[in-house]
């Protein structure tokens, strides 16, 4: 029978100096907020949901093939459409990260809300703080689990959708064409990003308890563009709109992409039937480019800042920074 | 049995001032930290935990230095929690996590690779008695697997310092004592530099070599235990006379000693403090001088209590 040596041993291996302290932080938490434990009906409505949000992507994706490789199982009428359409692939960028942002908000108040909260409610800001780890690898580490779940459902289809256009066009200068909106899709998402993360720890750090955390954010990203819509339409500024920060996330991906002359284009180009059926998906993205860019663009800086002022000091009032000793 | 590796002070403070507000939580403190097994003692509010989380360079000092080993806090303190494992006071835990994960990811953001933190972490809690209990739900945890826990997170990176935080909070006795023991198996045949605070002056004595006594933010005394013992406290003497104590009473408090009778109903046995500076053969001869007849004469060392609340009551007169 082997016997076990249950004694304490010494570990010779080497700790890691690594500079990107915050990557542990962001593993383990994206790994257990996957590891679902809600039970059976909770897992069951998030898979449910996970499915019908990718609707979109898969649209567009199937779009996409349709236009390039024209399957024979499809109606000629519906291919000739999609020819037709082919000029204006740029606008499928802004409307995927439209589409996908109505399903984030659930995700982000899912996966987002208990981050900083459970961690305040049940003390462990010491532990991590008692590591080899400074507060702001804490925030980044934080920030990193969130981002990488919004990142998942904006920034990744689109690159992807990107990259599939770019690989499927056979003409000889698909990069050169598909170059210039590269840029406009990661500087939108990447606000996204940032707007969204950040929000969400802000209202996290200021609760112990999740579903109050949530149901704050919810209101602040789902309720407020109705308000200050109200409000911009009775006193005819519509620049109070970029208040909401959906508003403004909406606002900034019309202007980087240009929504405006490709409109213009489309009313052009377009025969009539298409132009029927462009105009009411145009109408919905020039809703949004009615905000001066400008306000938009404060506007999220201005989330984003307020945002993590509220997460530092919040975080530096616990416990173990002491509420006021000198730092 | 091996002594801690390193230097011989692991933790050295002076003039440290350390403020809430307007509030000193510590105030011009010099004080050592040797190596080996360190108690730190005082009442509630008297510096402990603002100490600790200052050697951790959580808490920055309003004025004065800190030297954790040989590197200055919190200058380095990223640095000097590499090298550092802490056990906070509070029943604290990653929360969503099991036993096990809890015991592996405090490896892995202390710099270790994921494989082997999931290693080592199996290893410290088989060590602190953690069986197959680290894959239930932190949650679901009694106060004492929290603990087990707690020591485990504060161990699997192999810390040179283990900073522990009243450890025996909350457990029941059987758990206290296996807790106590692991502790010092840590200090004493590990080589690991343990700092234990706490309230519980048993728990002081049965695990640490030295002892630092705060009050008010003021280090009262510091110093080995068994010297500060003999030199506080001095020693008591238990006599057991044949018939009535009465008249060597009267004669020891007359010559300033301070004598009682521990037991009311029994007037043949008293209890008396050795003077400093005196053998307890004095107290002998006094009660032979009495007319009495000594039956029985134990010499007894003071327990760390006795010598707390002296040191205590005195202001700090004694202070090291």
């Amino acid at each position: 029978m082997p016997v076990y040596d249950r004694s304490y041993r010494r570990w010779d291996g080497e700790l890691s100096r690594r500079t990107l302290r915050f990557v542990p932080i962001v593993t383990m938490g994206v790994r257990n907020a996957l590891a679902t434990k809600g039970g059976w009906f909770f897992t069951l409505l998030l898979r449910a949901f996970m499915v019908v949000s990718i609707v979109p992507t898969l649209l567009l994706f199937f779009a996409n093939y349709a236009l390039v490789y024209k399957p024979g199982f499809l109606p000629r009428d519906f291919l000739d459409f999609l020819d037709v359409l082919k000029p204006f692939r740029a606008i499928q960028h802004p409307l995927l990260t439209r589409f996908n942002i109505s399903f984030l908000a659930v995700y982000t108040m899912l996966f987002g809300s208990g981050l900083i909260a459970k961690d305040r409610a049940s003390g462990a800001l010491p532990l991590y703080l008692s590591r080899p780890l400074t507060l702001t690898d804490y925030v980044l580490g934080k920030v990193g689990i969130i981002g990488w779940f919004i990142a998942a459902f904006t920034l990744a289809p689109n690159l992807l959708l990107w990259i599939f256009g770019v690989a499927a066009d056979d003409s000889g200068h698909a990069l050169r064409d598909a170059l210039p909106s590269l840029g406009p899709i990661v500087a939108q998402n990447l606000t996204v990003i940032a707007v969204y993360s950040l929000t969400i720890l802000a209202v996290s750090s200021l609760c112990r308890r999740p579903m109050f955390a949530g149901l704050i954010w919810f209101a602040v990203v789902v309720l407020l563009p109705s308000f200050t819509a109200v409000i911009a339409t009775r006193l005819g500024l519509v620049s109070l709109r970029a208040i909401a920060p959906n508003e403004a996330l909406y606002g900034i991906g019309h202007h980087l992409f240009d929504v405006a002359e490709l409109s213009e284009q489309a009313n052009q180009q377009a025969s009539a039937p298409t132009q029927l059926v462009l105009r009411p998906i145009f109408e919905v993205l020039e809703e949004f480019g009615r905000t001066p860019p400008g306000w938009c663009w404060l506007s999220a800086a201005a989330w984003c800042t307020l945002s993590l002022a509220i997460v530092l000091v919040m975080l530096r009032r616990q416990d173990v920074a002491g509420d006021s000793a000198r730092r | 049995m091996s002594e801690p590796a390193g230097a011989s002070t692991v933790f050295e403070t002076r003039g440290l001032t350390v403020r809430y507000g307007r509030n000193a939580a510590i105030q011009s403190l010099d004080a050592d930290g040797p190596a080996g097994s360190v108690g730190l003692l005082g009442p509630n509010g008297a510096g402990k935990s603002s100490l600790i989380k200052t050697i951790l360079g959580l808490l920055r000092p309003a004025a004065g230095t800190v030297s954790v080993l040989g590197r200055a806090v919190p200058r380095h303190a990223v640095e000097v929690r590499r090298r550092v494992g802490y056990m906070p006071e509070s029943a604290v835990a990653f929360p969503g996590m099991t036993g096990f994960e809890n015991v592996s990811y405090a490896g892995m953001i202390a710099g270790m690779p994921r494989g082997e933190a999931r290693r080592r972490a199996h290893e410290v809690l088989e060590y602190v008695g953690c069986g197959e209990e680290r894959y239930r739900h932190i949650e679901e945890y009694s106060q004492g697997m929290r603990q087990r826990i707690k020591l485990a997170s504060a161990l699997v990176h192999d810390p040179e310092l283990l900073l522990l935080d009243e450890p025996t909070n909350g457990l029941d006795p059987g758990g206290r004592s296996e807790i106590l023991e692991l502790i010092r198996d840590l200090g004493h045949q590990k080589g690991i530099h343990v700092l234990l605070s706490s309230h519980l002056l048993d728990d002081v004595e049965a695990v640490c070599d030295h002892v630092l006594v705060l009050a008010r933010g003021e280090l009262r005394v510091a110093g080995p235990i068994a010297e500060l013992k003999q030199r506080f406290a001095g020693e008591r003497v238990r006599l057991t006379m044949e018939g009535s104590a009465a008249r060597f009473l009267e004669l020891a408090r007359a010559q300033g000693m301070e004598a009682l009778l521990p037991d009311p109903l029994d007037p043949s046995d008293c209890l008396v403090k050795v003077p400093a500076g005196a053998a307890p053969s004095s107290v002998l001869k006094l009660a032979l001088q009495s007319g009495a007849r000594v039956r029985r004469f134990v010499p007894r060392r003071a327990s760390l209590e006795e010598v707390f609340l002296d040191t205590l009551d005195d202001g700090g007169a004694g202070a090291a």
